[in-house]
C-alpha cells in the first residue's frame, strides 16, 4: 500500500488536500519556515508566522506531539480591493515530535514581530555535564 | 535518540541525532519542505512560505494603493524605506535569536517596488505589525475616484 502511494503521487495528493481542508473553518495549512537550535540548556525553536496575531495562535502538546497553529489574518477593510490574486486565508501549522529529553511542563513561547520562539528546556539528567577529575 | 524532530520526517534518522549529518538532514528538510509533499501522509498541502519571497500583496481603495510585505523577525526601527525615481527600496535587518553562526542568509530583507502612477510620494506612509509591513501610496487628487451624484 505504501509502495503504491509513492508511485501514485497525484492520487495521494488529492487525498491529502481533502484531509487538510477538513480542519476548522476550512483553512488550508502551510508549514512555516522554522529552525531548531540545540543549546546547552534547551532547544530553541523559531518559526516565521508573519501576520499572525497572538490571539490567533494556538500551541498544544499532546502525547509528545507539539502542534503550533497560527491563523493568518489580513484584516483588510471592506472597501479595499485586492489587485492581482489575493491569497486565500490559511493557517500556519508546525508539528514537531517532542521526545523524552524535554521537560514538557516548562516549555515556554513568545511571539514577537511575526516570529514564534519556543524554548524547550532539557531534562536535568540529559544536560551535558562536566565531570570533575580527582 | 529521537528527541525533537519534525513530525513528518521522511527519514529513518532523526535530523537531530548526530553532529555533521544533522545539518545536511535539515537542509534536505528545508528543501523538501518547500515542495508539496506527496509522499507522506503527515505532510502539508501548501508550503509557499518556504521561499524567501516577501509575498507582496497589493490592495487599492479610494484614497491609496497599499502593499503588504512579510518581514518576520524585523524590528520596525530596522526597516528602511527609500524612494528614488519611482522605485521604493526596502531593506530590513532581521534579528536572530540564537548566536550560532551560519545563518547569514536570513539576516536581511531587500526588495524594490515600483511606485504606481499618480502617487503623492510626499505622503507615503508605512506601518509594521506582527511581522507584516504595510506601505500606503496615497493617490493624487487627479487619480482619486470621484463619485458623481446623479440628480
Amino acid at each position: 500500500m505504501t509502495i503504491m502511494n509513492v508511485f501514485k503521487p497525484s492520487a495521494l495528493a488529492a487525498n491529502l488536500r481533502n484531509q487538510c481542508r477538513a480542519g476548522d473553518e476550512n483553512l488550508a495549512y502551510v508549514q512555516p519556515r522554522y529552525d531548531i537550535a540545540d543549546e546547552a540548556e534547551s532547544f530553541l525553536v523559531s518559526a516565521d508566522l508573519p501576520g499572525v496575531a497572538k490571539q490567533d495562535l494556538g500551541i498544544t502538546l499532546h502525547d509528545g506531539l507539539l502542534e503550533v497553529i497560527g491563523k493568518r489574518s489580513r484584516q483588510i477593510p471592506k472597501e479595499w480591493k485586492a489587485l492581482g490574486e489575493e491569497k486565500e486565508a490559511f493557517a500556519y501549522r508546525l508539528r514537531l515530535m517532542v521526545g523524552d529529553q524535554v521537560e514538557e511542563k516548562n516549555i515556554s513561547a513568545d511571539l514577537k514581530n511575526g516570529v514564534l520562539s519556543l524554548t524547550l528546556p532539557k531534562e536535568e539528567e540529559k544536560k551535558p555535564r562536566k565531570i570533575a577529575i580527582n | 535518540m529521537k528527541y525533537l524532530s519534525p513530525f513528518n520526517t521522511r527519514y529513518g534518522i532523526s535530523p537531530f541525532s548526530s553532529g555533521s549529518f544533522s545539518s545536511m538532514e535539515r537542509e534536505f528538510e528545508k528543501l523538501l519542505g518547500s515542495l508539496p509533499s506527496h509522499f507522506d501522509a503527515g505532510g502539508e498541502c501548501f508550503a509557499e512560505s518556504g521561499s524567501k519571497s516577501l509575498n507582496p500583496v497589493w490592495y487599492e481603495h479610494d484614497e491609496a494603493y497599499v502593499v503588504q510585505l512579510e518581514l518576520p523577525g524585523a524590528e520596525s526601527k530596522d526597516v528602511t524605506l527609500e524612494v528614488s525615481d519611482r522605485v521604493l527600496n526596502l531593506s530590513a535587518k532581521r534579528e536572530t535569536q540564537s548566536e550560532k553562526e551560519g545563518t547569514e542568509g536570513d539576516l536581511s530583507y531587500r526588495q524594490s517596488i515600483s511606485i504606481p502612477e499618480g502617487i503623492d510620494s510626499e505622503k507615503m506612509s508605512a506601518e509594521y505589525k506582527d511581522g507584516v509591513l504595510s506601505v500606503s501610496f496615497p493617490k493624487t487628487e487627479a487619480v482619486k475616484t470621484r463619485r458623481i451624484d446623479v440628480n
